[in-house]
């Protein structure tokens, strides 16, 4: 099984990525798209049926930490490392007419 | 004065001998920066004030006698590690201007160690990259020959301490980004077990596979900042709670009895001969220092930088999508309405290869597409990983190369981003399993360093570095230092 990349998928992709592939930037753009997916095509040839997926290294339980306040509110605070706020708030361009 | 590549032993007994102040030693180092650094670029940041109020701070301390085995010990830190107040750029123009408002938890471990920090180091964009070409702020040359890369992501760094501009550095390693650039900068840098050290505060590429580590100049030195570095970390529920063993004591253990595993496989196509005759050295030096070989097999390794690129884009595109041009980081100028100012932001703030693993890891995460790479790839992982636990009831590490060939020339891979995936080829599989490895010089050849890697079973640290400790008792590949190097 090996799938490409075709111009409707980059399109899907990429809105659902937030990003947009500008015209000339799109053969450029498939190709390397299309060369990654050759090297990792290789994958679908192993037959792993029976096998658990993997999403962390080590098998260990979460540990829990007790349910006490360490930190003091920075709400004040975060909002200065926005490019664009107000009082406690993020601006946006308007979104609601 | 020539002490900018003494180890941390000898810089100790220089301090405390006040033979050398905290503050001397500092003013060394930032004057080969502002001398020297124009023609790497390995730094992003120098703090010179803040590393000289530092070294003010501990020359007080070292005065009234206070004694630890990092205190003045100026060290640099890859730009990927939050730092209170001072900016934090991954590397990136979206982050060019970020000043985070806390430390990261490795940063402030270091520093109640007592190190000095010098600087911020460069780093391929949000450590995404094997050659630190992929820099906002600009490639960093390799002090050995400064035609070709330092290696990366964890290129500065690497390049940093190289060059005698810090006595080490911090690295972060996803699939190779601390031991690469060790190997070609003629380092050793080691990737500890996987939740060793806490990831809060470290601006996450792939969270199951990121992992930071020191990079230094001999197994010592790096047993030293490891000890201070990792340890169990409330902040970050991925970080282990066993406690950390005393690595720079450990490290004296004799290298008798231990068994080595080698991978044939590994050693076939595509291995330059100049590394696969080092490794045939190493070996034999190893074998004299009283370690046994054993030939073993890692079926499923070839799939690893398969799994890997399908791995690592799928968290990183799920990471990076905090970037929407609103909280925090770079926006866009006059967006036409919100839509505008996300696909602004994120186009014009994130670079090629950034956009490019954000779009692979998307295509993998979505519909339809999942099964057949995202879960797939979590499958071979764990055959990957349980290779290694069972080759692991045999031998107590196995030895492998580093990299494929030595340093490569700039701009000779960017045009091709799958050759540059291959770089990674030896080292990806530890971050899979979550193992820890290290990597250390072991040959030169044609004036550039050659790096071979000791892969060990989770949470063997300690047996990693003695065996490279015990090595360099016996060679000098990690005394050697560029020599058309100032």
């Amino acid at each position: 099984m090996g799938h490409q990349i075709d111009d409707p998928t980059l399109d899907r992709v990429a809105q659902l990525a937030q990003l947009s592939v500008p015209g000339q930037d799109r053969e450029a753009v498939k190709t390397a798209l299309n060369d990654v997916l050759t090297l990792v095509n290789g994958l679908q040839s192993l037959d792993t049926s029976g096998v658990e997926p993997m999403a962390h290294p080590l098998s260990i339980q979460q540990p829990l930490r007790s349910d006490q306040v360490t930190e003091s509110d920075h709400s004040g605070a975060i909002p200065h490392f926005a490019p664009s706020h107000a009082d406690h708030y993020f601006l946006v361009p308007r979104v609601i007419e | 004065m020539s002490i900018e590549f003494d180890s941390i032993q000898t810089l100790r007994e220089a301090l405390d001998g006040k033979a050398i102040s905290a503050t001397e030693l500092t003013k060394h180092f930032l004057s080969r920066i502002d001398q020297l650094d124009p023609s790497l670029n390995s730094y992003i940041t120098v703090e010179h004030e803040r590393a000289l109020s530092t070294a003010a701070a501990i020359d007080k301390k070292l005065m009234a006698g206070e004694r630890a085995t990092l205190l003045g010990i100026p060290i640099a830190e890859k730009d990927i590690f939050c730092t209170e107040g001072v900016r934090t750029t991954a590397g990136s123009k979206m982050l060019a201007e970020y000043r985070p408002p806390f430390d990261s938890t490795a940063t402030a471990n270091l520093a109640a160690a007592g190190v000095i920090r010098l600087g911020k180091c460069n780093l391929d964009e949000f450590a995404m990259g094997s050659s630190n070409e992929n820099s906002y702020f600009g490639a960093v040359k390799n002090p050995w020959n400064q035609e070709r890369v330092p290696g990366g992501s964890s290129g500065g760094s690497a390049a940093a301490v190289a060059g005698g501009l810090c006595v080490a550095a911090t690295g972060t390693d996803t699939g190779g980004s601390i031991r690469q650039p060790s190997a070609f900068c003629g380092l050793t840098g080691i990737k500890p077990t996987y939740g060793r050290v806490s990831r809060w505060g470290m601006i996450a590429f792939a969270s199951s596979l990121d992992q930071a580590g020191p990079m230094a100049r001999s197994a010592a030195d790096a047993a030293l900042l490891l000890e201070a570095m990792a340890g169990p970390d409330e902040k970050d529920s991925s970080c282990l709670t066993v406690s950390v063993d005393p690595y720079s004591t450990l490290i004296r253990q004799p290298l008798e009895g231990m068994r080595i595993g080698i991978v044939r496989s590994l050693l076939a196509e595509g291995l330059s001969e100049s590394i696969a005759e080092a490794f045939e050295d190493c070996r034999k030096g190893l074998e004299k220092l009283g370690a046994t070989f054993v030939e073993i097999e890692l079926m499923h390794h070839h799939h690893s930088v398969g799994a890997y690129y399908v791995i690592a884009p799928a968290e990183a595109s799920a990471n990076l999508a905090r970037y929407d041009g609103v909280r925090f980081g770079y926006r866009c100028e006059d967006p036409a309405d919100l839509q505008d100012l996300y696909l602004r932001s994120r186009n014009e703030g994130f670079g090629d290869e950034v956009k490019r693993r954000i779009l692979v890891g998307t295509f993998a995460l979505s519909a339809g597409y999942y099964d057949a790479y995202y879960k797939q790839a979590q499958r071979v992982r764990r055959l990957i990983q349980g290779d290694f636990l069972q080759a692991f009831d045999q031998v107590d590490m196995i030895l492998t190369p580093t990299t494929p060939t030595t340093a490569f020339s700039l701009g000779e891979n960017t045009e091709d981003p799958v050759a540059m995936y291959l770089q990674d080829i030896y080292t990806i599989s530890a971050n899979l399993a979550g193992l820890p490895a290290i990597s250390f010089p072991a040959g030169m050849s044609l004036g550039l360093p050659i790096g071979l890697q000791l892969v060990g079973p989770h949470l063997k640290e300690a047996t990693l570095l003695s065996c490279v400790h015990q090595f360099q008792q016996v060679t000098d590949w990690h005394h050697q230092h560029p020599r058309n190097w100032a």
